[in-house]
């Protein structure tokens, strides 16, 4: 390829690499190695034929000289593609930070690929956060140390997680016989991934890391550089037990061979997600002192899905403490889905520190580790601390009282033919999520194009209606409503003015007592949906606009015969009776 | 004058605004319920917009020294006094004290203010419960703390529990909100920035750094003498009392092959001289208090500039000083390292240079 092309390639790609990125995918778990060369575009072909280049223009810098200016000969690690032996670039692309070449080669995937293996590049701030996570996990001193054991990164891509904790190390070891130093780093920083030519390119950078301690080994007994990443399938066991794994694994469901689901039985419940079998695989992984550090979406700790790997991580390695990343200041772009940093620690402690990280990095609070498969409640605001450090000692819940909350079975865009602007008698009113606004049932004209469903399958009749008082609560909430629970109730009389049934869309869930004689009554029950103190615990439960209904059904509750107390109060009364019972002992 | 708190119900309500279910225990601690009592018996409490002039600031020893015998002169008179001599040294609060008839008893050790500083004043400030006086050098030791008067309030000694809970939260929905955090966040900056000095760098791109003297002669190595000295400086990392550290654009330390780690920047400043060849680098270290190059330090920086990759030949170093009359500059004179240089800001236009007119073997 020309020069001029690879130029405008790289510098393509470098571009797009800074732009926004998105995280999330979906795909089956593929066979190991998979990437054949046919999946490599024109661009990512030209990343890699371009790191010969890079190469030596580090090795120069570092005062490297002859043989050691060849990737081939100075790492032995064989290239995926063919390089070409004379570079094409200039000085110029010397210039790239390790960080860089890894983003480009990433984003010079084709999007199809990236989404399908969920591969993307973590951006290096997130990286050294991550790192910095796990060293106070592990109880290292400020300043430069050495590697207390191995750190495996079970999902290394080109090698974004390794840099700085690679970094640390080397600086650390100058003391040390620059030789053993680098003899002795395959035992204590490790890469895998089932990409060949991503484990290339992070073997390279990872192995640029290094120059400046070759460059202080005397010549005669200098080595090749140590191979770091190997190509594997991460969720393997590699018999060796790290002391810490860091990690931003794949994300997205997917479908498992039934050997492999019965090996991750004891953290799968319904879909599994590719980064949960990551996490229970990693955790398995530590030794009795282990650190995990990973970058994941903040579903696990909520999700109905996730329950039985919050059981799992809560017996054998809580979780020490999280970061959320917040979109909103608009530092990582790339994050599209809620992400955090947790640490998960074998040792164990008794408190989950809290912070979030935007253009700075804020503590929120530090509360008692959650430890069972309930959705662990977390303040994501400093000002929801006390109520969730409150709520997440309660063992009572709507679920336990007898509360059982479904999603509405109407999902518009497929019943279109179906919705109608007028009533007929094989039609049933339809219940939308603005129907709800305001915390009263009403009909909100905007929908009125679409008020009634005809009932025109079979089992519309049972799957579709709901003819008996419920509690109807939105499932999601916009960003900028002052709620996240927006609660409504339906009662015999807004039943009876329906004529006598309706329909429930899916953004609506619909709560109803299963219990003979419920704590609360229908009344009362919305009424403490609509109090200050519940809408503060439950943006300590999903973090998100949205509610669902496992979530929902999960909202901790004080003792039966404090809550039953609530079923006479109303307005201010009630809603101090609620703070009072969501307040930490002794406050 | 405020009404007085004891420590032990300034602990008390301090479990309220920051229960220990929640919230980490330095927030809450008996040295924070005593940190109240005494900010408040000395009145050093300020609004958050409060001219920095006319608030009355306090230091983490005013804590450290006040003791429950004190805080039993409750006069405005004693208090103003019982002040006056905390600002200066123990030995007037001794004096005072005896003049009171009570002994100088302090409940904490000397060194408990670093546990003050950097834990709780640190935690109490992310909450906006207390402000440091803006534009103060950071090794300063004028006093530079004041608790905020809303979050004062809730020390009313006349509240009744359920009143200071009530009030707590209130309080706690005012000032943990993000976007309220955000907008203190920008008032805090713009004050920070009105003290700030702006260095311009060779690359015309400006940079902020704290108030205090050190900023001021790294200012003066950056826009007079580095110009004067080298054919194309490069500022590479500067790095700010506080722990904060700039670093220079990437692309050149990429190109150069040094690698910095904002972490553990060594010296003040590193520049390079790239109309040289080989490349010059430039170790230099701004001295208002102490730390001029000396033997030790030079050993020390070299095996800094080794593990960043930039060789010992390559290296040259500068203590800069405020003037040749300044104390720090008189009492380092005779310890400069020999092969280096040292500056005068107050004379941009000399340089001072020590060397061995013979040299060793060592040297080489």
């Amino acid at each position: 390829m020309p020069d001029l092309l690879v130029v405008a390639a790289l510098s393509e790609a470098l571009e797009n690499a800074s732009a926004a990125r998105p995280l999330g995918s979906r795909g089956s778990r593929g066979a190991v190695a998979d990437s054949d060369p046919a999946e490599l575009t024109p661009t990512a072909t030209a990343v890699l034929a371009a790191i010969p280049a890079w190469w030596r223009a580090q090795a120069t810098a570092a005062g490297l000289t002859g043989s050691w200016l060849e990737i081939e000969t100075a790492l032995q690690a064989v290239p995926p593609v063919d390089v070409p032996s004379d570079p094409p670039l200039g000085d110029s692309w010397g210039a790239l930070t390790p960080e860089q070449v890894g983003a480009a080669y990433v984003e010079a995937l084709s999007s199809a690929t990236r989404a399908r293996h969920g591969r993307h590049y973590t951006p290096p701030e997130l990286a050294s956060h991550l790192w910095g996570l796990a060293r106070t996990s592990l109880g290292l001193p400020p300043g430069k140390q050495v590697l207390p054991g191995l750190v495996r990164d079970p999902a290394c891509g080109a090698g974004a997680l390794l840099l700085p904790v690679l970094r640390e190390h080397l600086h650390a070891s100058y003391d040390v016989d620059p030789a053993l130093t680098l003899a002795g780093l395959p035992n204590l920083v490790q890469g895998v991934d089932t990409d060949p030519a991503a484990v290339w390119v992070a073997n390279v950078v990872l192995a640029a890391e290094m120059l400046p301690t070759l460059a202080r080994v005397p010549q005669k007994v200098r080595r090749p550089l140590p191979v770091l990443a190997q190509v594997g399938d991460g969720l393997a066991d590699s018999g060796h037990k790290a002391r810490v794994v860091v990690m931003n694994p794949p994300y997205g469901r997917v479908r498992l061979s039934s050997a492999e689901r019965d090996r991750y039985a004891h953290v799968l419940y319904g879909h599994a997600n590719m980064y949960s079998l990551f996490m229970a695989s990693a955790v398995a992984s530590l030794d009795s002192e282990g650190v995990l550090a990973a970058l994941v979406p903040t579903s696990f700790t909520s999700g109905r899905y996730f329950s039985k790997l919050r059981t799992y991580l809560g017996r054998e390695a809580g979780m020490s403490a999280v970061t959320f990343v917040e979109d909103r200041s608009g530092v990582f772009t790339s994050v599209l889905q809620e992400t955090c940093l947790a640490t998960f620690e074998r040792r164990r402690r008794k408190k989950t520190r809290i912070s979030s990280l935007g253009s700075t990095q804020t503590s929120i609070a530090s509360v008692k580790t959650q430890r069972t498969g309930e959705p662990w409640v977390l303040p994501r605001r400093s000002d929801d601390a006390p109520v969730a450090a409150a709520a997440s000692a309660m063992t009572e819940s709507f679920a336990s009282f007898g509360w059982h909350a479904s999603t509405g079975p109407l999902v518009w865009n497929r019943r279109s033919a179906d919705l109608y602007p007028t009533w007929g008698p094989s039609r049933s009113h339809v219940i939308w999520a603005a129907d709800l606004d305001g915390g009263v049932l009403h009909r909100d004209p905007a929908r009125d194009s679409m008020r009634y469903m005809a009932l025109t399958a079979a089992s519309d009749p049972k799957v579709m209606v709901l003819d008996r008082p419920a509690i109807l609560v939105q499932r999601t909430t916009a960003p900028e409503q002052s709620r996240r629970l927006v609660a409504a109730l339906l009662d015999n009389d807004a039943l009876k003015a329906r004529h006598g049934r309706v329909t429930v869309e899916n953004h609506v869930n619909v709560l109803r007592p299963t219990a003979a004689d419920p704590v609360l009554t229908n009344e009362a029950m919305t009424r403490l949906l609509a109090t200050k103190a519940l809408d503060r615990v439950v943006r300590c439960i999903s973090g998100s606009v949205a509610l669902s209904a496992y979530e929902l059904e999960s909202i901790p509750l004080p003792d039966p015969d404090v809550v039953r107390k609530w079923n006479d109060l109303e307005g201010g009364a009630l809603e101090a009776a609620v703070a009072a019972a969501y307040r930490p002992e002794g406050m | 004058m405020r009404k007085i708190i004891t420590p032990e119900e300034a602990e008390h309500r301090l479990e309220f605004i920051f229960p220990r279910a929640a919230f980490d225990t330095v927030l809450s601690s008996p040295l924070a319920g005593t940190a109240v009592a005494a900010l408040i018996y000395v009145d050093a409490v300020c609004k958050a917009d409060d001219a920095a002039e006319t608030a009355r600031w306090a230091r983490p020893s005013t804590v450290v020294w006040i003791s429950d015998a004190a805080l039993e002169h409750q006069t405005d008179g004693e208090r103003l006094s019982w002040r006056v001599a905390a600002l200066q040294n123990s030995k007037l609060v001794e004096q005072l004290q005896e003049s009171w008839g009570i002994p100088f008893q302090p409940k904490y050790r000397d060194n408990t203010r670093e546990t003050l500083r950097d834990e709780t004043f640190r935690a109490w400030r992310e909450h906006h419960a207390i402000r440091k006086r803006p534009g103060i050098a950071v090794n300063s030791s004028k006093p530079t703390w004041a608790l905020l008067d809303d979050f004062a309030d809730l020390f009313d000694p006349d509240m009744t529990d359920d009143q200071v809970r009530e009030a707590a939260q209130q309080w706690r929905d005012r000032h943990m909100t993000p976007g309220t955090k955000l907008k203190a966040m920008r008032a805090i900056k713009a004050q920070e920035a009105k003290h700030a000095v702006i260095v311009k760098l060779p690359d015309n791109t400006t940079r902020t750094l704290e108030p205090g003297k050190s900023s001021l002669i790294i200012k003066g190595v950056i826009e007079e003498w580095a110009p004067a000295r080298m054919g194309e400086p490069v500022v590479l990392a500067i790095s700010e009392p506080g722990d904060k550290v700039h670093i220079g654009d990437k692309g050149t330390l990429q190109s150069t092959g040094i690698k910095i780690d904002p972490k553990d920047v060594l010296p003040d400043v590193l520049m390079a001289d790239v109309n040289s060849d080989p490349v010059t680098f430039w170790i230099i270290e701004a001295v208002a208090s102490d730390g001029a190059v000396t033997e030790g330090r030079r050993k020390a920086l070299l095996g800094w500039a080794a593990q960043q990759n930039i060789k010992a030949s390559q290296c040259s170093f500068l203590s800069a000083f405020e003037s040749r009359n300044a104390a720090p500059a008189k009492k380092r004179l005779k310890d400069l390292a020999a092969g280096t240089w040292a500056w005068f800001a107050d004379e941009p236009g000399h340089e001072l240079s020590w060397y061995q007119m013979f040299p060793t073997a060592d040297d080489v």
